[in-house]
């Protein structure tokens, strides 16, 4: 059984995410990245992943809007991140069904933390 | 024949007839008593001296007669006439003294009524003294009033209950000038003006729920109450709007007053502050989260050479980046962060003339370079005034500069203040470096941080003859500068308010069963190219006032001359004097009318023959779209019904009739207004032959013949 675990990194900074595959691919993340919603859908259509790291804010589709239109889809957890977070924000995007909200900047415990236990939760 | 004299010769003819009587009964009585033979005797003595008789009896009556004239002089007519003396002094002005004759009796009564009449004029005079006095002061209170609403910079709007103005200031009329589509036509008085409905502007909804909470809270006794909302206008503007009450008596409104602050450029430029922080915060957390992802993969280890070069490169471009950001962020707010430091909107010539106020006290001679236009600087005043000064004041203790210019000059994108002085070898200069000195003692400012806050600059320019420190200010949009006629006079009674309107109420909702006296008029006359409207003759003047509660509010006009884009025949010109020169460059009917029927709101249309005016408007119905759909009055057929007996009714004679002298004959304005003058003299004489409604007016009106009259 593989346990190859892919990871979809969203967001428009190419060098976060560069930086994301070099801390997790270590871990056994399989990481592919993408700047932006669209780009990200089709991938998401073609390879189920493990789960997905987003940005809420992107342009031109916001987090939120790719949030709202994959949770319903997709069968893996979505962590969001945050560069302006808020308690609002938080509840939105956990309304939304994502599994856990991360703000930049965050320590390499927290990001695993945090996908560790949205996977967990999408398992269970 | 007086009374009197009746009386007298009534009495002594009775005098005379009781003579008769007794001499007849003497006779009789004789008759009566002696024999015949006796009886014959007398009356052979006497028969042939009857004449003679009745002339003594005659005779007697003259003495009966004056002494019985003494006596109904004496006793009748001297009080008779005292009555009609004190009669006459008690309904009159008359001041003389009651002089009645030279009967002691009356004399008496004469002299307690002068001195009674005395009392009762000095008590007159007294409480006419202090009448006037109050009268005096009420005015100068209201004169007061009227003076400091007038200054006021935020807008005060006082209302009855029913939303009508009743008191508004300066501030009010031209913020609403700068809402009105027309105000370079109306100047706002559309939408503001005695009588006006505030609902023209405010939402009515929110205005009776802010009056609804201010009840609410002055029945349960609160001191101060008040209450506050924002409202959206139709034009996007947002305004902050403070009520409160006009208290009948402890639990009553009868009013109440608005203070409304345009908060449109204050809400903006939060969003826009609020948007910039938004914005930095987002920036930096992104970059400071791909540094902390780079921190910790550097820390994990195990990347190859190239890798780690690249990490490290990612970096320092995210540090440098989010430097970047947070140097730019106060150019890019500059605006935003400007407002934290309240800076007015001032005109140089204000600020230069304080500062040589200031410099003058110090004891230097300073000239001043004013621009030849308006110049209006968004300025921390206090703050430059102490920067400018503590520059003057090194540069005439260190350098012996005894005299100064001051100059202010406007560039496209900004301002440029001078302090300029002629230079002289024997002293020593001055320094850039000046810039940077406290403009106060044991002040941590000095005019450079005072130019950065202005977001401005210093620097020091020197030529052979002068030297200057110049400093750069932001512009400020050129304010509406109230128009000098806005001005109350000294004299002039204040228009700005009618307290009368407090009691308005909205018993008479029909309009047709309200009396003239408390109707709204708009009275206007229309100059045109011709008498003809119907035959292609323009309008190309309209002159428009309001009549409220009885009083002209000269200040809320409307007066306009329009391009009728045609010739205008001269015969015409010879009337009303308006010449194409005039006409040319001013709008035409399809910008003028809506405006004018803007004004026209709420209001009855009075015009003198208003046939032939509103014929005018009529015609331009289906160009503009617009209807004149107000009751109309006019004010010749309320003049004939006024005074059917004489023969014309044309606006002179009408004017001359009322004793009114026409200023401005034959301009719209002018014939307006003393249509308007005609109007409010009108009515009182109408009521008095019973036509007090409009209803009442209108009907009297279609029965007078002249209405036969078409167009």
């Amino acid at each position: 059984m593989s346990t190859t675990k892919r990871l979809i990194v969203v967001d428009e900074d190419a060098d976060f995410a560069w930086l994301i595959t070099q801390l997790l691919t270590p871990e056994g993340w399989q990481v592919s990245a993408f700047a932006d919603g669209d780009s990200a859908s089709t991938a998401l259509q073609l390879d189920a992943p493990t789960a997905v790291l987003l940005n809420l804010h992107l342009a031109p589709q916001s987090g939120f809007e790719c949030l709202h239109r994959w949770q319903s889809s997709l069968p893996c957890p979505i962590v969001v991140l945050s560069a302006l977070p808020s308690d609002t924000e938080q509840d939105k995007a956990l309304a939304l069904g994502a599994a856990a909200y991360l703000p930049k900047p965050f320590s390499h415990q927290q990001l695993t933390a945090a996908l560790h236990s949205a996977c967990a939760g999408a398992a269970s | 024949m007086s009374r009197h004299q009746r009386l007298l010769w009534a009495a002594v003819g009775l005098v005379g007839a009781v003579c008769l009587l007794w001499l007849a009964a003497a006779a009789t009585l004789l008759w009566a008593v002696l024999s015949p033979e006796d009886w014959a005797s007398v009356t052979t003595a006497l028969g042939g001296r009857i004449g003679l008789l009745l002339f003594l009896w005659a005779l007697a009556l003259i003495p009966i007669h004056t002494a019985l004239k003494a006596l109904i002089d004496r006793h009748l007519r001297a009080p008779a006439q005292l009555a009609e003396a004190v009669r006459l002094r008690m309904n009159s002005d008359v001041d003389q003294a009651i002089d009645v004759g030279e009967h002691p009796e009356t004399r008496v009564l004469a002299d307690l009524f002068n001195d009674l009449l005395a009392q009762q004029r000095k008590a007159d005079d007294a409480l006419g003294a202090q009448l006037a006095d109050a009268v005096q002061e009420t005015e100068r209170e209201r004169a007061r009033l009227s003076a400091l609403m007038s200054e006021l910079n935020r807008s005060v709007v006082v209302c009855n209950l029913e939303g009508r103005v009743l008191l508004y200031n300066n501030r009010a009329r031209l913020q609403f000038k700068r809402l009105s589509n027309a105000g370079h036509v109306t100047g706002g008085s559309e939408l503001m003006g005695i009588g006006r409905s505030i609902y023209t502007v405010l939402d009515r909804q929110q205005v009776s729920h802010a009056l609804e909470t201010l009840n609410k809270r002055l029945q349960r006794g609160a001191s101060a109450p008040s209450a506050q909302f924002v409202t959206a206008t139709d034009g996007g503007k947002l305004f902050r709007v403070q009520i409160s009450p006009v208290r009948q008596d402890e639990q009553a409104m009868s009013g109440f007053v608005l203070i409304i602050e345009n908060i449109t450029e204050d809400m903006q430029a939060n969003l826009a502050k609020d948007e910039l922080i938004n914005r930095l915060v987002r920036q930096a957390r992104e970059r400071l989260g791909t540094l902390r992802v780079a921190t910790s993969v550097l820390k994990r280890g195990g990347l190859s050479a190239d890798d780690e070069l690249r990490v490290q490169a990612i970096i320092n471009e995210h540090i440098e980046r989010l430097s970047e950001a947070l140097d730019h962020a106060p150019q890019q707010s500059a605006q935003a962060l400007l407002r934290r430091w309240p800076l007015e909107d001032m005109l140089a010539e204000d600020l230069l003339e304080t500062l040589q106020h200031q410099l003058q006290g110090m004891g230097l001679s300073v000239q001043l370079d004013q621009p030849e236009q308006a110049l209006w600087l968004k300025v921390e005043s206090y703050a430059l005034l102490q920067g400018f000064s503590a520059l003057a004041q090194r540069l005439h203790r260190d350098c012996g500069v005894r005299s100064l210019t001051l100059r202010a000059q406007a560039h496209p994108d900004h301002a440029q203040l001078a302090l300029i002085w002629p230079r002289d070898e024997a002293h020593p200069t001055a320094d850039l470096s000046w810039e940077h000195m406290p403009i106060q003692d044991g002040s941590q400012i000095s005019l450079h941080t005072v130019a950065n806050r202005h977001n401005g600059t210093v620097w020091l320019q020197e030529n052979k003859h002068h030297a200057m420190f110049c400093v750069r200010l932001p512009l400020a949009a050129p304010q509406d500068e109230l128009p000098a006629e806005w001005r109350q006079a000294q004299d002039a009674r204040p228009e700005f308010y009618d307290f009368d309107l407090f009691q308005s109420s909205a018993q008479h909702h029909v309009l047709h069963d309200q009396p003239l006296s408390a109707l709204s008029f708009t009275v206007f006359d229309t100059e045109t190219t011709g008498l003809r409207p119907s035959e292609g003759d323009e309008i190309i003047q309209i002159g428009a006032v309001r009549v409220v509660n009885g009083r002209l509010l000269r200040k809320e006009c409307f007066d306009q001359l329009i391009d009728p884009q045609r010739s205008i025949p001269s015969a015409g010109i010879a009337i009303h004097g308006i010449t194409p020169d005039q006409l040319q460059g001013q709008p035409t009917i399809d910008e003028v009318l809506p405006a004018f029927h803007a004004f026209c709101t709420d209001t009855v249309l009075v015009a003198h023959n208003a046939a032939f005016d509103m014929k005018c408007l009529q015609m331009k119905e289906a160009q503009t779209g617009l209807v004149f759909d107000q009751p109309v009055l006019d004010t010749l057929l309320l003049s004939a019904l006024a005074h059917p007996n004489h023969p014309t009714h044309n606006l002179d004679d009408v004017a001359q009739r009322f004793g009114l002298t026409i200023v401005g004959r034959h301009s719209a304005l002018g014939d307006a207004m003393v249509t308007a003058e005609i109007m409010v003299r009108l009515i009182p004489v109408l009521a008095s032959q019973g036509i007090v409604t409009l209803g009442q007016a209108l009907a009297a009106s279609e029965q007078v013949w002249q209405a036969r009259v078409t167009y």
